[in-house]
């Protein structure tokens, strides 16, 4: 998923800066499914808004390219302080300050330090797998069972509802009670889900 | 089944059968061993596609949940949970469709714009347009007087023979064309002797002017009598006089004699334009009294002819030649124009006659 970083970033960007379409492109190619995939979505909860902001990150990233100054970390992580910073433009201004529907990116950044590149990324997603299994360890043994069939998995309703030995609307009413109980468990740890704005 | 159902053991025992794979997966934490224990076997067989991180189908679980326990409210912590569960498991993916379709937005303002559409050429071309537009309006104007000056520069510089051919009938149009000499102290025949003959062909010797002559002609063949006179100076059978003028001139007759063919068609040429430049000034002097100039015509085209006679008899046969063709085409032209004058005076003469009888009448 996390896509490589760009042999020979540096020229790539000058180019870019230069108004190499091209290079522009490469950067884009390279650096979009991550920026979409590990920050706006976490952040904003939300595939079209992700995707909005995504324009407007690249959009603002060509028209301030000029600008970037090149530094060992290379290009990722000032593209994705623009597209947090888009993120936070968006949420403005649909009037989201308080709550964010179904974003989780504060508990992202809480588990580790903030990734650098997209490799970091991947590592990221990995540490937080494993801070959920240390969370779900916690849980009744049934929610956590639910949580991994059906969330981790993937399991289907039907699959999931004969291996609980539950009905489906049962299966409903376990997957609900699971979600209220590692939202708390995930509190008492100190990580807020669908909190403040970040 | 019955036994089963009553032996909590053995259900557990069952349960706990079925969940090994599912527990053994997702306990461990190592991403090699996650991958290597999704085999096809553990993996979920669905017959749905697969849900994504924020498909909203994942809402609608939990509000039906939600709804069998009897709770209403909004959902989002809940979600949130669901949503970093199921990024942990796999993030959302941006797709080659989604993707494309962004670029597709960002790439009409990242290309370069073409030259036509860039700022310098909106601004500059219709000004540049404009410009030509008033070059294409003032320019004719202007060429046709830059043309004018240029043509009259060159014919001032080199007459030809061809201009002089149409003297007669397209005097009107030669007046327009040459300018009037300067009126000058000089004779005519000094003026004729002088005319514009080119730099380059004029002898290191000044021309002598011939003498006046004997009796100056009005009117327009008065002109035509000056390059007789040159001839007479330039030709062998002029030797002559230019031996009786060199007594009063400082020219040589060597210098004359020395003149070649191509010199002499010069003179003539020269000569020529002066029959036409010159009785312009005549012509100015001598309006309103046409009869006069009619009999000076007659009587300077009969020098001419005389003068001509003479010079074939001297040896210049084929510039007399020349001449008396000028003459033949002249004396209509100069008839012509006479009886247009003529009939001017009528017409004047008549209008005026009219006038004094309406006034009479009144």
């Amino acid at each position: 998923m996390a896509s490589e970083r760009i042999a020979d970033e540096p020229e790539v960007v000058r180019r870019a800066a230069a108004g190499d379409r091209r290079a522009f492109e490469q950067i884009y190619r390279a650096y979009a499914p991550t920026l979409f995939s590990y920050v706006l979505t976490p952040m904003l909860g939300d595939r079209d808004d992700a995707q909005d902001c995504l324009r407007e990150t690249f959009l603002s990233a060509h028209k301030h390219l000029g600008t970037f100054v090149y530094q060992e970390g290379g290009l990722y992580p000032w593209l994705k302080t623009l597209a947090k910073n888009k993120a936070r433009d968006l949420m403005r201004a649909a009037g989201r300050r308080s709550r964010l529907r179904g974003s989780f990116s504060e508990h992202l950044d809480a588990a580790t330090p903030p990734p650098k590149n997209p490799v970091e990324e991947e590592l990221q997603r990995t540490a937080v797998r494993a801070r959920i299994e240390e969370i779900l360890a916690t849980l009744n043994p049934r929610y956590a069972a639910v949580l991994r069939l059906r969330l981790l998995e993937d399991r289907p309703r039907e699959e999931c509802a004969e291996l609980l030995e539950v009905k489906l609307g049962t299966l409903d009413v376990l997957l609900f009670r699971a979600c209220k109980s590692f939202r708390a468990a995930c509190e008492r740890e100190g990580l807020s889900l669908g909190g403040a704005l970040a | 089944m019955c036994a089963r159902r009553d032996d909590p053991q053995a259900r557990e025992r069952g349960r706990a059968r079925k969940l090994a794979p599912a527990a053994g997966v997702s306990a461990s934490n190592d991403p090699r061993e996650r991958s290597m224990s999704q085999t096809p076997e553990t993996r979920p067989t669905r017959a749905s596609p697969l849900r994504q991180v924020l498909d909203p189908a994942w809402e609608d679980e939990l509000r039906a949940g939600q709804t069998q326990e009897g709770e209403s409210g909004s959902l989002e912590a809940e979600l949130a949970a669901l949503h970093l569960l199921r990024h942990a498991r796999a993030p959302e993916p941006l797709s080659a469709a989604a993707m494309e379709e962004v670029w597709g937005a960002i790439a009409p303002v990242v290309a370069p714009r073409p030259w036509w559409r860039r700022a310098w050429v909106l601004a500059g071309v219709p000004a540049l347009a404009g410009a030509a537009a008033l070059l294409i309006a003032l320019l004719p104007a202007g060429e046709v007087d830059r043309a004018d000056t240029q043509a009259a520069k060159g014919e001032a510089a080199a007459p030809t023979v061809d201009r002089v051919a149409m003297a007669d009938g397209g005097r009107r149009e030669a007046e327009q064309e040459y300018s009037p000499p300067p009126p000058t102290a000089a004779p005519a025949a000094d003026r004729v002797a002088m005319v514009e003959r080119p730099a380059a062909s004029e002898p290191s010797e000044a021309y002598a002017p011939p003498p006046p002559p004997a009796a100056p002609a009005r009117g327009l063949g008065r002109a035509s009598t000056p390059p007789m006179d040159a001839l007479d100076e330039v030709g062998g059978g002029g030797r002559e006089a230019a031996k009786a003028a060199k007594a009063t001139t400082t020219k040589s007759v060597s210098a004359a004699d020395r003149r070649t063919r191509a010199e002499d068609g010069d003179l003539l040429r020269g000569g020529l334009v002066a029959t036409r430049a010159e009785p312009r000034a005549e012509q100015r002097a001598g309006d309103g009294a046409f009869p006069g100039i009619e009999a000076g015509e007659q009587a300077s085209v009969g020098d001419a002819e005389a003068k001509a006679d003479q010079a074939m008899k001297a040896g210049r046969g084929e510039v007399a030649i020349l001449l008396e063709q000028q003459f033949a085409g002249f004396e209509p032209g100069a008839r012509r124009e006479l009886g247009g004058r003529v009939e001017l005076r009528r017409a004047q003469a008549r209008g005026a006659l009219l006038a004094s009888a309406r006034g009479a009448q009144s």
